[in-house]
């Protein structure tokens, strides 16, 4: 058990490569932390400095109280589950998985116990005696998991664990590392490109972005006030709707937000802090559930017309053409919308989501 | 445009069965989808309509002409494969005029300019026309060759046949293509067959579906039928998101003698329920039940809970708490549960 701390970490590749651009973060004892972004973001060069295997430009890692700067892979007790597998071709998947253990010399009974427990919960008991070759991606890639589980280290880093497996698994699986990270109490740092796995599995996420760490907080904290556009965009499934408002003249202390002679909400003059001039733009965001579908026209609204409509069993997911430009809704499942069916639409006033055309940086009331 | 049947096709590599006598009428100008897991022959059956592959068995026809010995350049197929065989030596435009300027195809070059620039615009690809495909990444590849194919729509091409087609693209993407996808196909009027594992984007865009499940066809139906009548166990263990949760019913069994007591079947062995049709609560009632782990998904979330019979998903509210191990009891919706024979066959339920 240990805590992870990252204070002012920076990675230059061959000095002028910012991959990862002063980040400071610290990932308590018994933490599930999630580093999540789109690829090239830094995730995978944080984790990698985090375990050892890069080294750091500028700034300091901690286990504890400890600085690990100089300190080799092998000293710091972190157990690394790969993207990439990394599997020995030569031995079996029980000597693969036992090799952590052979190497601290445990018992032969204490080796089996534990290599048969992690298989058993990763479904690969059945492929215990075959080489690494003879197994698909997805089995080899449960095969690295169960390598690094089988440890019980201080922390474990996971790089896209379960990104190569079929979606019933990876389903399956998310619950799997979720519960036993629970029972196990490890520090987890894990990384992935997937939102829907760290929304589901973290205690935190650290949303990342160009080298930048642009958010940390709980998921329902990123979901619920994304500090920026581009996490309000990337936190989400199907993501939220963005668009182009301006802002109308005050009134009584009082401003609307405007799609063209269409007035969407009115705004708290607290809100405006002066850098929001009248007629000036507005980014606004809506999650797709956050719609209501024919308001009076009297309410905050604009028309519509249906583009496309998709049933599911639960839902309805649609395409509307607006004055804001295309939207997507998900609206409750029974919903009946015909093709180039004419509608009003009106987000949900306490769900909007203001952002600085400029800056991208979320708009609140303070 | 036409329309294509399947009629008792089979296709073995080597002694492998990998279509087994599947027989299909899909009609003129519909969204088909060919639903099922990989490796249950979705890519076959679309290389046996594009004559790619030859079927060791059974025929496949176009409105009334039989294709067999037809080669696939003669059968006027517009086609985007998993792996996106471009030119690489060639633009991304270059790649997209290609199939307008193939011998016979008589479309001017303001029509394939026209064309060429709707396509680009629909898949977000307008500003790489003038890269060659090596500069690009595999979902923009992939991007490039599903245009290749949308280009012709309406050029009188028989059929189009997309094979997991934006499998490779990021979320927005995806659920933009999506909707967008089904738009074009409904104004081209092409019939189109289409071939995905995901369930969302299957039963999305379809007009109608194909269940496929080792090379046999399981059910075919509207989504609409399909998601109210699963055929049988293993059809509607691969719908929902997440999926239906199916229970064994032990007949001695506590969640047995509730569902009796809710009107099951007297034959059924297995109870199907959807993760939105169960509530949860810590009062009386109910199925015993205790959390495994809890996964919040923003509004919602899913709740694992372990209960006679299985493990259930349930989809609830985010605002509730949950404490994995965690006493819980689980309240289904049972007039809306599907009730399945021993056979794995459905035999009634399901209302809406």
């Amino acid at each position: 058990m240990a805590s992870v701390t990252l204070r002012n970490v920076t990675k230059r590749y061959g000095g002028a490569v910012l991959a990862v651009d002063n980040i400071s973060l610290s990932v308590a004892d018994g933490e599930f932390l999630a580093l999540l972004g789109p690829s090239g973001c830094g995730k995978t060069s944080t984790m990698r400095m985090i375990a050892g295997l890069e080294d750091i430009s500028e700034g300091e890692i901690l286990v504890d109280d400890t600085i690990t700067n100089n300190l080799s892979s092998a000293e710091r007790n972190v157990a690394m589950a790969f993207e990439n597998y990394g599997l020995y071709p030569h031995k079996t998947v029980f000597g693969n998985i036992a090799y952590p253990l052979v190497v601290r010399r445990r018992s032969r009974r204490d080796i089996e116990d534990n290599v048969l427990r992690v298989a058993a919960m990763l479904h690969i008991d059945d492929v215990l005696d075959r080489k690494p070759a003879e197994l698909s991606g997805g089995f080899q890639q449960r095969v690295s998991l169960a390598r690094a589980l089988v440890r019980e280290p201080s922390v474990f880093l996971m790089d896209e664990p379960i990104s190569h497996l079929d979606a019933d698994l990876r389903s399956v699986m998310r619950g799997e590392l979720k519960r036993l990270q629970k029972d196990n109490g490890a520090t987890t740092i894990y990384v992935t490109h997937d939102q829907l796995e760290a929304m589901s599995m973290a205690d935190r996420i650290a949303v990342m972005d160009h080298g930048v760490l642009q958010q940390v907080g709980t998921p329902l904290e990123i979901f619920n006030a994304p500090a920026n556009e581009f996490v309000a965009s990337f936190i989400g499934e199907p993501p939220m709707n963005l668009f182009t408002a301006h802002v109308g003249a005050s009134d009584d202390g009082r401003s609307p937000v405007l799609i063209g002679e269409h007035e969407l909400l009115v705004l708290d003059d607290r809100l405006r802090a002066g850098a929001l001039a009248d007629g000036g733009a507005i980014r606004v965001g809506v999650r797709p559930k956050d719609f209501v579908l024919n308001a009076s026209a009297s309410d905050a609204s604009m028309p519509a017309e249906v583009r496309v409509a998709e049933a599911l069993i639960d839902r309805v997911l649609a395409t509307l053409d607006s004055p804001a430009g295309r939207l997507r809704l998900e609206l409750p499942a029974g919903t009946n919308l015909r093709e180039g069916e004419r509608v009003r639409v009106a987000p949900r006033a306490d769900r909007i989501h203001l952002f600085d055309p400029e800056t991208g940086k979320a708009i609140r009331l303070v | 445009m036409s329309q294509v049947e399947l009629r008792s096709l089979t296709k073995h590599y080597g002694r492998q069965p990998a279509l087994d006598n599947v027989e299909v009428s899909i009609r003129d100008g519909e969204f088909f989808v060919i639903f099922g897991r990989p490796g249950a022959g979705k890519s076959t059956t679309l290389k046996v309509i594009a004559g790619i592959e030859d079927p060791t068995d059974g025929q496949v026809v176009f409105g009334d002409q039989p294709m067999n010995g037809i080669p696939p350049q003669r059968r006027n197929v517009a086609m985007a494969f998993e792996s996106y065989a471009l030119y690489p030596h060639i633009s991304v435009a270059a790649n997209l005029e290609f199939p307008l300027k193939a011998p016979g195809r008589s479309i001017g070059i303001d029509e394939r300019q026209r064309r060429i620039s709707e396509v680009a615009e629909l898949l977000e690809i307008t500003p790489l026309l003038n890269r060659r495909p090596s500069q690009l990444s595999g979902g923009q590849r992939q991007r490039v060759s599903l245009g290749r194919a949308l280009v012709r729509s309406g050029t009188g091409v028989s059929v189009t046949l997309l094979d997991e087609p934006i499998a490779h693209l990021d979320a927005r993407l995806r659920h933009w293509l999506r909707g967008e996808l089904r738009h074009y196909q409904q104004k081209a009027d092409t019939t189109t067959v289409y071939a995905s594992p995901d369930y969302v984007e299957a039963f999305a865009v379809a007009d109608r579906l194909m269940v496929l499940i080792d090379g046999r066809v399981r059910q075919v139906g509207t989504p609409l039928e399909i998601q109210t009548h699963p055929a049988d166990t293993d059809v509607a263990g691969m719908i929902g998101d997440p999926k239906m949760n199916l229970l064994g019913l032990d007949s001695s069994g506590e969640l047995a003698r509730q569902a009796r007591q809710h009107g099951a079947h007297p034959a059924a062995a297995t109870v199907g329920i959807w993760p939105t049709d169960a509530k949860l609560d810590r009062t009386q009632g109910g199925i015993p039940g205790t959390v495994y782990v809890v996964e919040p998904l923003g509004e919602d979330a899913i709740v694992r809970v372990d209960v006679p019979g299985g493990r259930m998903q349930i989809k609830t509210s985010s605002s509730q708490t949950y404490r994995p191990g965690e006493p819980i009891n689980v309240h289904p919706a049972w007039e809306r549960a599907h009730y399945f024979g021993g056979d794995g066959a459905r035999i009634g339920g399901g209302a809406l």
